[in-house]
Parts: C-alpha cells; sequence; structure tokens
C-alpha cells in the first residue's frame, strides 16, 4: 500500500495560516478549500480549524534551509512577525542555525549550510592512486579559483585526469607535472591565462601545457 | 576390467560428492557450513578433477569451507615419495640435495617438497602423485558421459569442445616437463614491473617432478592489508600480467587461485607479486588477440567497428552469435567496460553477469554457447583478476595501463587489422557513437533542479532510478518503459531522446548521450 503523508496542523484561521506559509515560507496551496493544504515538494500540511483548547497546545515545527541565514531572518522579522527566539549560531563546522517563532504556532529553524569557502576548509581530492604532497596542495589551492558550485565536478575531473596521465608511464604515484598538465587539459583554452597566473602565484611553473599566447 | 577397476573407486568417490552437494544444496543457514566443510573433505580426499573444482569453489574469499582445498590438504608422507623421486631421478636423494623436507603443501595433482641443493640453493620439489594420471583419465571418462540434454541441447552448447578442453587442461597439468616449459616461455617474455616468476631446473625436472627455486612470500589474504601503495602496485602486477600475458605473450595463466600467488616486499621496499604453477594456461593466437584489442580500442575511441565479424575472427560461431547480433554493441559496452572511462575504474560497478543477463535475459547462453570452449579459461582469468582487485580494495585506470603495455606498434597493428568474415559480402553493419550515459534532467518553470548521470546501461533499470512522481507522470503519460527497453536491446544503446515529459510548470527530459 501506498500512502500520502501530510502533517496536520491545528490552527484559529486555517486560511490565514495557508496564506502565511505560502507568503511567507514558500509554500504553495494544493488544496484552496477545506482542509486546506499546502507543500512545497518535501512536505505537505494539512491546516484543520483547531478542535478543542488542547490542541493549542501542539505546535508545527519546521526546519528550512536557506542561502543567507541572516538576511532570511530579517526578513521574516521585518515582514512576517517573526519573533527570533535563538539568535544564528554555529551548531557544526558546516552549519549555522537560527530559531524563530512565527505567527499560526509555527516553530521555525532555519539551517545554512556552509560551503568549503565560508569554511575554509579544502575538501580532500576524490584520489585512487597516490598522490606527492605538492602536487595535492596545488590542485586544491588552484581549485579555489573555480565557482563553488562547479568546484565539485572540477575537482573530480581533474583527479581523474591527473591519474590517467599517471598510469599512461605506468605509474601508481601523481606528481606535480600530471596535476598540471591535467588542470591544462580539462580547463577551457580561454581561462588558460587566469589558470597560469594562479600557477604562478603559488610558485609553480606551469610548462608547456597552456594556450595563453593571444588568448 | 582393469579400465573398470580404476572406474569403480572413482564412481563411488563422485557418488560421494553428489551426495555431499545436495546436502549442501538442501542445508538451511545453521548446517551450512557443515555441509560445506563435509563436501571440502570428500573433495579434497578424492584429489584429481574434483580437488581441482573444489578449488575453483574456494575463489579468493578468506572465511569459506573450500579454502583448505587451496592452501593445503594432507600430503604423502617422504616415506613414500622418496623411492618415486629417486626412480625420476636416477640417483639417491643424498647426491643431489643436502636437506629435503616431507611436504607440507599439497595440491591437487601433486605436492611441494622443500629442498636444499648440495651447491646450497634452495628448490620447490613439485611431485606429481603416485597413479594420478590413470585417476584423471578415469575421472575424465565419467566426463564423457555426461548427459546433452536440456539447456545443452536448446542452446547447442558443444560439450565435446568443452570436455576437449577439459581433457587437454587436465592432462596437460600431469606433465610436469610440459608445464616447466610454459613457466620458462613466461620468465623469458613476461616484463611487467613486480612480477617474479621463479627459476626452473630442466636438468633435475621430468614429467613427474618439476624443481623450481623455493620462493617465500605472504598470502594474499595477507597482502590484502598492506599499505595502498603495496595493495596498488600488486594490482598492477596482477592487471599488467594480465594485459601482457594476453595480448603480447598470446598465453594466459588461466589458474587465478590464491593458492597460486605468493607476495613480498623487496629492498626498495616496492611489492614484488610471485606467480606459481603453470599447468592450466590458454593460448591465443596472434588473429584472436588482434581482433580483441581492436574491438576493445574502437570502443574505447567511438570509432565505428563491425563487433559481430570481430568475435567471428576470435572462434565464436556465427549462426549462434546472430540471434544477438544486434545487442553485440550493448554487450561490448558491458564487456569493455573498465577500458571505457576516463578513470581508475572501481572494479565493484563491473557487475558483468547481472548486466549481460539483464540485457539478453535468456538469450545470454546464444553467446556463451557461441563462444569457444578455450575462452571459459580466459574468462576464469578475468574473472580471478576481478576478485583479487575487489579485495584489494583498490581502483586502477586500465586503459593507460593497456596502452603502456601494448605499445602503439600493436596497438596500430590492431587498428589496421582486418577480420576476414568483414571481407566477405555478408558483414553486418558497421556500429559507432555508441551512448556512454544516460541522462536525466528535471526542471521547474524553467530552472533545472536535478541533472544526474549514469553509465548508459542503467537505462535498463530505468524505474528504480526515475523519482516516484515521475512515474506517475510516465504512466499517466503513456509511455511504456518496457517498450523503450525492448527497442534499445534490439537496436543497441545509440545515442537518443528517450521521453520529454511536461506537467504544469514541471519538465522530466531523459535521453542517452
Amino acid at each position: 500500500m501506498n500512502f500520502v503523508i501530510s502533517v496536520i496542523h491545528y490552527v484559529e484561521d486555517p486560511a490565514a495560516a495557508a496564506d502565511y506559509l505560502c507568503n511567507a515560507l514558500g509554500f504553495q496551496k494544493k488544496v484552496k478549500l477545506s482542509p486546506r493544504v499546502v507543500e512545497n515538494g518535501a512536505i505537505s500540511i494539512r491546516l484543520e480549524l483547531v478542535p478543542s483548547l488542547a490542541a493549542y497546545k501542539n505546535e508545527l515545527n519546521l526546519a528550512m534551509q536557506t542561502q543567507n541565514l541572516a538576511q532570511a531572518v530579517t526578513e521574516l522579522a521585518t515582514f512576517f512577525k517573526a519573533e527570533l527566539s535563538s539568535p544564528a549560531c554555529a551548531v557544526s563546522i558546516d552549519r549555522k542555525e537560527a530559531q524563530l517563532i512565527c505567527p499560526h504556532h509555527i516553530r521555525l529553524t532555519l539551517v545554512e549550510e556552509l560551503n568549503e569557502d565560508q569554511i575554509g576548509i579544502l575538501p580532500d581530492l576524490p584520489t585512487s592512486l597516490i598522490w606527492d604532497t605538492r602536487a595535492e596542495a596545488c590542485i586544491k589551492e588552484t581549485l579555489r579559483q573555480v565557482p563553488v558550485s562547479f568546484r565539485e565536478l572540477a575537482r573530480q575531473r581533474v583527479t581523474e585526469r591527473a591519474e590517467m596521465l599517471a598510469a599512461e608511464q605506468a605509474l601508481l604515484t601523481v606528481n606535480l607535472e600530471f596535476a598540471v598538465q591535467a588542470l591544462a587539459d580539462v580547463t577551457p583554452n580561454f581561462q588558460h591565462a587566469q589558470l597560469v597566473a594562479a600557477l604562478l602565484g603559488q610558485g609553480v611553473e606551469p610548462g608547456g601545457y597552456f594556450h595563453t599566447v593571444d588568448a | 576390467m582393469a579400465r573398470l577397476v580404476h572406474l569403480l573407486p572413482k564412481i563411488w568417490q563422485w557418488w560421494r560428492i553428489g551426495l555431499a552437494f545436495r546436502r549442501v544444496k538442501q542445508a538451511d543457514a545453521s548446517e551450512r557450513e557443515f555441509a560445506e566443510q563435509a563436501l571440502a573433505k570428500v573433495m579434497g580426499d578424492a584429489k584429481g578433477l574434483a580437488m581441482k573444482i573444489g578449488q575453483v569453489m574456494a575463489g579468493n574469499a578468506e572465511d569459506n569451507a573450500f579454502l583448505p582445498l587451496v592452501q593445503s590438504v594432507q600430503p604423502v608422507s617422504l616415506k613414500v615419495m622418496q623411492p618415486i623421486l629417486e626412480g625420476h631421478l636416477g640417483m639417491v636423494l643424498t647426491d643431489v640435495f643436502q636437506q629435503f623436507e616431507e611436504s607440507k603443501a599439497a595440491a591437487s595433482l601433486g605436492q611441494v617438497h622443500h629442498g636444499v641443493l648440495l651447491d646450497g640453493r634452495v628448490v620447490a620439489v613439485k611431485m606429481r602423485y603416485p597413479g594420478i594420471v590413470q585417476a584423471v583419465e578415469s575421472e575424465l571418462a565419467l566426463t564423457s558421459r555426461l548427459p546433452a540434454g536440456g539447456p545443452v541441447k536448446r542452446w547447442k552448447i558443444n560439450t565435446a569442445n568443452y570436455k576437449a578442453v577439459l581433457h587437454q587442461q587436465l592432462l596437460g597439468e600431469t606433465d610436469y616437463l610440459a608445464e616447466l616449459q610454459t613457466q620458462q616461455r613466461f620468465k623469458q617474455h613476461l616484463k611487467v614491473p613486480g612480477l617474479h616468476i621463479p627459476e626452473v631446473f630442466p636438468a633435475l625436472s621430468c614429467e613427474a617432478v618439476l624443481v623450481q627455486s623455493w620462493e617465500d612470500g605472504s598470502r594474499f589474504s595477507e597482502a590484502c592489508a598492506w599499505s595502498k601503495m603495496h595493495r596498488l602496485e600488486i594490482g598492477r602486477t596482477l592487471l599488467m600480467t594480465l594485459f601482457q600475458s594476453l595480448f603480447v605473450h598470446g598465453e594466459v595463466h588461466a589458474d587465478p587461485h590464491p593458492g597460486n600467488y605468493l607476495f613480498r616486499l623487496d629492498n626498495s621496499n616496492h611489492a614484488e607479486t610471485i606467480l606459481l604453477d603453470y599447468g592450466c594456461t590458454v593460448r591465443l593466437e596472434k588473429h584472436t588477440r588482434l581482433a580483441l584489442l581492436k574491438l576493445i580500442d574502437a570502443y574505447r575511441n567511438q570509432q565505428a567497428c563491425d563487433a559481430f565479424s570481430c568475435f567471428i575472427e576470435m572462434g565464436f560461431e556465427a549462426d549462434k552469435l546472430g540471434h544477438i547480433q544486434t545487442e553485440l554493441p550493448s554487450v561490448c559496452q558491458l564487456l569493455f567496460q573498465p577500458f571505457l572511462v576516463d578513470k581508475a575504474f572501481p572494479i565493484n560497478e563491473w557487475q558483468l553477469s547481472s548486466a549481460i543477463k539483464d540485457l539478453l535475459e535468456e538469450r545470454r547462453w546464444w553467446f556463451r554457447s557461441a563462444g569457444p570452449a578455450e575462452l571459459l579459461l580466459l574468462l576464469r582469468a578475468f574473472h580471478g583478476l576481478k576478485e583479487q582487485l575487489e579485495n584489494l580494495a583498490i581502483a586502477l585506470p586500465w586503459w593507460p595501463l593497456l596502452q603502456h603495455v601494448v605499445g602503439d606498434e600493436l596497438l596500430q597493428e590492431a587498428r589496421l587489422f582486418q577480420c576476414k568474415s568483414a571481407l566477405s559480402e555478408a558483414a553486418p553493419v558497421l556500429i559507432a557513437n555508441l551512448a556512454h550515459k544516460l541522462c536525466i534532467r528535471l526542471s521547474e518553470n524553467g530552472v533545472q533542479r536535478i541533472a544526474i548521470e549514469f553509465p548508459a546501461a542503467a537505462v535498463f533499470d530505468l524505474e528504480t532510478l526515475m523519482p516516484e512522481s515521475v512515474m506517475e507522470w510516465i504512466s499517466d503519460a503513456g509511455i511504456n518503459l518496457d517498450t523503450i527497453k525492448q527497442g534499445l536491446k534490439k537496436e543497441g544503446l545509440s545515442p537518443q531522446p528517450l521521453f520529454n515529459l511536461t506537467v504544469e510548470n514541471q519538465q522530466c527530459l531523459v535521453w542517452l548521450e
């Protein structure tokens, strides 16, 4: 049997609560008349008229992700009557949270996941072979140039390419030369001049792998 | 009458093995271990063919009842073996050896003794069991009575060829002089980093005795716990040994059970792989090797290639292969998957049997039936390598290592090689540009929400890859995934759009690229 699961939330004014969830928290109305149902792709909430006083004690606890915690908190407090109950703080190395109390008995935990630039730690390369320290450091540092949303893919491609180059010579260790050549191979030509500058900035000789003339 | 005297004990042993097999099959989880131990025991007692089968069943796993058949069974005492050895040598033991020990390692057809020659060289003396040749011949006589009905008949499996290969291999393994010559050929021709092949002593060897240098080393299970660098070195040696044996030397070691390998660290702290036991090898003609290399290269570089002709050149039967001709490009993609990716290949991604089964279903038997019996040994070598790499827990880039081993000249020769059947008028259509990946994109209001890529063959599991909500759309739109899959099986996995669905503001696009 398959079930569609909804959270039921009892409120004094289901229509106002539905409007609030849609306007403030990005939900969409799925059922516009009673019982009102809103959803956001991950969860659906059925809003029911409160049947008894005891149900008031039930709160709807929502945890939602945001890309900018400070901005989201300010907007909700300014425009949507949310009160900050616990200010933004880091709950782990890659996660910040803030808690707000919103109208209609909604308690909201806003979460911002930090990317590698915000954390300031360069992730390991997804290696299969052995990498010498300089080669690994060079790639990690150079990848900072890549926009963070494309970086994971770039990290994977450059690592795989460098390991293929090492294996072409039946070697199991990726040295700096393979790493630099892999960077050149996986980077579009028009970005080579920028890449060469980044390498020189690290004190790494780019060699003859780059298309920088008349680029 | 004399033949019957040999046959009766063998029939009795095989009857016991059959009974033990049935017990294993019927045992529940709690009894299975004991049932397997009992089966391993009767197979070990029988030696010869039964023990060989037990060794194959042991594979590379650490904890199964058949492992004693690989590592060691009870050897025959020196008291029995010494006069036989002296008879073969034509000398008393003390005229040749300053030291000769009881055997601690018995195998299926013979056992190994540690000895020290008068000049101080330490040797391993492999001796054939007395009477083992007649025993094996009797067992092989039993195999000739194997039934030829059921699937064998349905898929026209040529059991005569399989039996011939089995006879040739098993009897060949009892001839230690032939094994010595094979070992010499391997030592002379194979040049692979980290590979060590023991030196043989022809003057002290004969059909029943093989003397070679004694080698110390760790077992495979121990080497699996070594550092990543050492495991990578072992993996590279195993991979390059298979590539060089297959494509350059033309003869492949086809007995990859763990007892045939030892591992040690050399003075420079590099891992060394010692390859033992050259009794079971498979030789491949040059045209077979060139056709296989041509096929791998073409698929790797997405060049037009007549896969059908290449398989015929490798000895496949055209009439049987014709049943799956349209699927051959997809079969090649699965077979050569480790060579086709641009990265170190995680070997556990190579689920060949299940992928071929998904692709061809029952008709996979046509592929097996069409192939020459000798290829079974080659498959065994590749299967052994896969298990070894899995246990070593490493990933290596296959294609650049293959390129390095074969070199530009041989690769060029393979590219130019003309398969005979390709010259005939009946040559099938050339097939090129197969899809490499399955792409799924989900977007909302024109903004991409999900973008996923899988290997192209994953298309046959499309239901499990799609979000449940999208499966509802597919069903509502009347798209039949089974029809799409059947079409792909027939026509091959060429790049193409599979379907494009729009529901309200959401869009789902699925295609092969």
